[in-house]
């Protein structure tokens, strides 16, 4: 994966090789919808993208570079250049209303729930 | 200066089967082994550190906390960068199916490697990024002296 053998206080920030990370989620339930909160630090809300594809729900991001001119690293744990993670979708899903709002890097999916899981009352007419 | 451990994961296709294991072993220990929620919750946020010769710049993790919530300090040559991650508004009376983020109070503290202008100290966040500009103080900066 590194591809200088230099220790990492002497390299300048472009020479950082690319690393994709999986952001932590927190997955809720309500009555009417899933709920999916995905960490997303440093990733402008344009760079996001979401697509449903046959492997479910698809989240990808790239973290904006941070400028680094003729910086000196000397601590370096932030080293996500991009994010992705994949999601299985259940049937009781309704892929068509899928909606996401993304804020203080953190993205919200919100996954309405199909109306047949949705529960019901069926009133008793005769 | 205290580095705090952090596991690269990369997704490269060969490794996926790992994942897999890593992914049932957490579903079986519910993710007692390895999860960022712990990892946030003991270390603080991940950093990023840089100089040059006019400033240090501190990058800090901090999704999903308000600019409101978060308190940096600089004092006798520490910084600490400390605040709360409140639970999002949305989970209120919602059923937890599966929980990664940690919430709560974090804290922070290290050693500045440069004498800094603390009155001079700038910060923004910016999608869950903090950024903490300190600029030297003249008297750290390098300067050549003239032999007269």
């Amino acid at each position: 994966m590194m591809n200088t053998t230099e220790p990492l206080a002497q390299r300048t920030e472009d020479q950082v090789p690319a690393c994709v990370t999986m952001p932590a989620a927190e997955i809720l339930e309500t009555p009417e919808a899933y709920l999916l909160l995905l960490d997303m630090p440093g990733a402008p809300k344009e760079s996001i993208t979401l697509a449903v594809t046959e492997d479910g729900l698809v989240v990808e991001a790239m973290v904006a570079p941070r400028p680094a001119e003729n910086a000196r690293m000397l601590l370096q744990e932030i080293r996500t250049t991009a994010y992705r993670r994949a999601f299985a979708l259940g049937k009781g899903i309704d892929a068509n209303a899928i909606e996401a709002g993304c804020a203080e890097g953190v993205l919200t999916v919100t996954l309405r729930k199909s109306a047949k899981v949705q529960p019901r009352e069926i009133t008793i007419t005769s | 200066m205290f580095v705090r451990f952090q596991p690269l994961r990369v997704e490269v296709p060969s490794l996926r089967p790992l994942f897999d294991v890593e992914r049932s072993l957490e579903d079986v220990f519910g993710g007692i082994l390895d999860t960022p929620a712990l990892k946030t919750a003991s270390g603080g946020p991940a950093l990023e550190i840089r100089e040059n010769e006019k400033e240090t710049v501190v990058v800090a993790e901090i999704p999903g906390v308000a600019k409101e919530d978060v308190k940096i300090s600089v004092h006798t040559g520490l910084l600490t960068i400390s605040g709360t991650r409140k639970r999002p508004g949305a989970a209120e009376g919602a059923k937890v199916l599966r929980n990664e983020i940690a919430v709560g109070t974090f804290s922070r503290t290290f050693e500045l490697p440069q004498s800094i202008d603390a009155e001079k100290v700038e910060a923004t966040l910016v999608n869950g990024l903090l950024t903490i500009t300190l600029p030297h103080s003249e008297s750290a900066r390098p300067r050549s002296i003239q032999i007269t």
